[in-house]
């Protein structure tokens, strides 16, 4: 069994893919609470300009790529908080504009195609010394703020009308979110590129919340699921000789998919358990329906939980409710 | 003269380059429950949006407890209920957590809540009837528990002038009923309530005074008419259809609308 961390390269890229796996969902989990999944995604397409930059310029195309997509982050916010034109409109404009710029940037600059992929799709066992302490540095910033401000952004991005009624300042904390996923977009570039990033973004949290019901166990959840997603990503990728990136985003596709039924099911068993779901409020309900035909009679010792309400009783039964009505039972 | 909670005087409001509100004077006392009626795009909404600081004022001035809107120490004293269909976002969180960012104001940068941030949720979700799910999940809670998890949410940040946006828009007539002895608790315990509705149903008995608009302008201010009823009844341009729906959904008590 050869020693992965006998290699260099690869002690390099399982750092950056731990650092990728915890920022990315970490951020992600804000996104997605605003509803803004997919923010991760355009992000990646302006980052593509600035990493044409850095190939034209002859400078680091991790650094300019951050500064080409804080700028397109903060211009998106922008126009998403005050913007008068349809904002998914306004949205795809910058998107493709960064595409294309980075395509054609990237010719300009004498590069060819597969240098591009590597930035499209990550190249994490090509990350160098200095690529690495840029991620390490970058990382740390976004861990440090996306955990250590958690109760502010939390507001904010629950509820921004009443965060700011309750004078918080909601256009800075917007800013700094939309900056914050900029940099783990390019923190992310490397492991698993610009156009897969907002997968490692996205698919830890939907992952989470499959069978969490707290917003701090989503975080955590996510976080790990990431980790867990990346790490054994690069490690199957060595030894099956596939793209590092693709992998890790199949791995948490896996998860989701495993996720999925477990939350749907126990989903359906809290419902059994609890088949009131509000015992102190009226409900109406929307028609008379009929039970299906029902041989057994239901009754004090019939063995299904009676609940009392309103002005007669009923039967819990297989997770519904069966009303006695004349000579049959209705659903309620 | 009584001491007044909310003074907004000769306010204009425009957006989008039209005039939605049009020199409107609104004046809320210390401990009053006030409410703010009127059909669709009569701007109310609007009106109590800029009342709390969320849109800019085109002239005229708001004061909130005797001070502009703008100073941060009073906003503290203003409980925002904005119009919701839910208070769940797109990640999960529990009553606990939502009610939570209602101490913000109150919460240094970073750091755990305090003791004191823990007692005001406590004392909040007690206010509302919702200690037992204070670990749920908001998603999993009616429609008319999200409402008080919402006001719940604007209690916790020690307001004393509650301003809800339609916290009855959709909601059953249980739950409007439960959102009445909730708000009459309130109205008890001294806290100052600016309601805006479409109609008041059980809340109705609550309401010290309405203020009606119409087009932008105040129509009525005064004491609500005992019985509203008729197509001539305030705030309300459309007859009624007399057509009962769903009749038997409740063991054949009809339902009419």
């Amino acid at each position: 069994m050869v020693n992965l961390l006998d290699y260099d390269f690869m002690r390099r890229a399982l750092l950056a893919a731990l650092l990728t796996g915890l920022a990315a969902p970490a951020i992600g989990t804000y996104l997605v609470q605003r509803r803004l999944a997919l923010l991760g995604d355009g992000i990646g397409h302006i980052a593509l300009t600035g990493v044409a930059l850095g190939l034209l310029t002859g400078r680091a195309p991790l650094l300019t790529a951050v500064i080409v997509a804080a700028l397109g982050a903060v211009i998106i916010e922008l126009l998403r908080a005050y913007g008068r034109t349809s904002g998914d409109v306004a949205l795809a404009l910058l998107f493709y504009g960064g595409i294309a710029g980075g395509v054609v940037i990237t010719g300009l600059a004498g590069e060819s195609a597969a240098t591009l992929n590597s930035y499209l799709f990550g190249a994490i066992t090509t990350v160098s010394d200095s690529d690495l302490r840029i991620v390490v540095a970058l990382a740390i910033v976004v861990l440090t703020l996306g955990v250590g401000l958690a109760p502010q952004l939390f507001a904010v991005c629950q509820d921004e009308e009443h965060a700011e009624v309750s004078g918080v300042p909601v256009r800075a904390y917007g800013l700094l979110i939309a900056v914050l996923a900029a940099v783990t977009v390019t923190v992310s570039m490397r492991t698993v590129g610009l156009l897969l990033v907002s997968a490692l973004m996205v698919v830890p949290v939907a992952t989470a919340q499959q069978v969490t019901r707290s917003f701090r166990s989503t975080f955590a959840t996510a976080m790990a699921i990431g980790v867990i997603a990346s790490v054994s990503g690069v490690v199957t990728s060595f030894h099956a000789d596939t793209a590092p990136g693709p992998t890790i985003v199949l791995i948490a596709l896996a998860g989701f998919a495993v996720a999925a039924p477990v939350g749907a099911f126990a989903a359906r068993h809290r419902h059994r358990s609890e088949p009131f779901s509000e015992p102190d409020e009226t409900s109406v309900i929307d028609a008379h329906d009929l039970s299906e035909s029902h041989p057994h009679e239901h009754g004090p010792r019939c063995g299904h939980v009676a609940v009392s309400h309103g002005d007669h009783v009923d039967y819990v039964h297989d997770g519904h409710r069966h009303a006695a009505h004349g000579s049959h039972y209705d659903e309620h | 003269m009584t001491a007044l909670a909310l003074d907004a005087a000769n306010v204009s409001i425009t957006l989008a380059g039209r005039p939605v509100v049009r020199r409107v004077d609104l004046r809320v006392a210390v401990g009053e429950f006030v409410t703010l009626l009127g059909v669709n795009g009569s701007g109310k909404s609007t009106l109590v949006r800029a009342c709390v600081g969320l849109l800019p004022l085109a002239s005229g001035t708001v004061t909130i407890f005797g001070s502009a809107v703008g100073s941060l120490r009073d906003r503290r004293r203003i409980g925002y209920v904005p119009q919701r269909a839910t208070a769940s976002s797109g990640v999960p969180a529990t009553v606990d957590e939502v009610i939570m960012t209602g101490r913000l104001a109150h919460r240094r940068l970073a750091g755990w809540p305090t003791r004191s941030d823990r007692d005001a949720v406590a004392a909040a979700l007690h206010q509302v009837g919702l200690t037992e799910r204070a670990d749920d999940s908001v998603a999993r809670l009616s429609g008319g528990q999200q409402q008080r998890v919402l006001i719940a949410r604007a209690l916790a940040g020690g307001a004393d002038l509650l301003v809800l946006d339609e916290p009855t828009a959709g909601v059953d007539a249980g739950t409007q009923a439960v959102l009445a002895s909730v708000l009459e608790d309130l109205v008890a315990q001294g806290v100052t309530v600016l309601l805006v509705a479409h109609e008041l149903g059980p809340l109705a008995s609550l309401v010290d005074r309405a203020v009606v608009l119409r087009d932008g302008r105040v129509l009525f201010d005064g004491p609500v008419p005992e019985v509203p009823s008729g197509p001539e009844s305030l705030a309300h341009d459309h007859p009624h259809s007399g057509q009962p729906i769903r009749a038997g959904g409740l063991h054949g008590e009809g339902i009419w609308r």
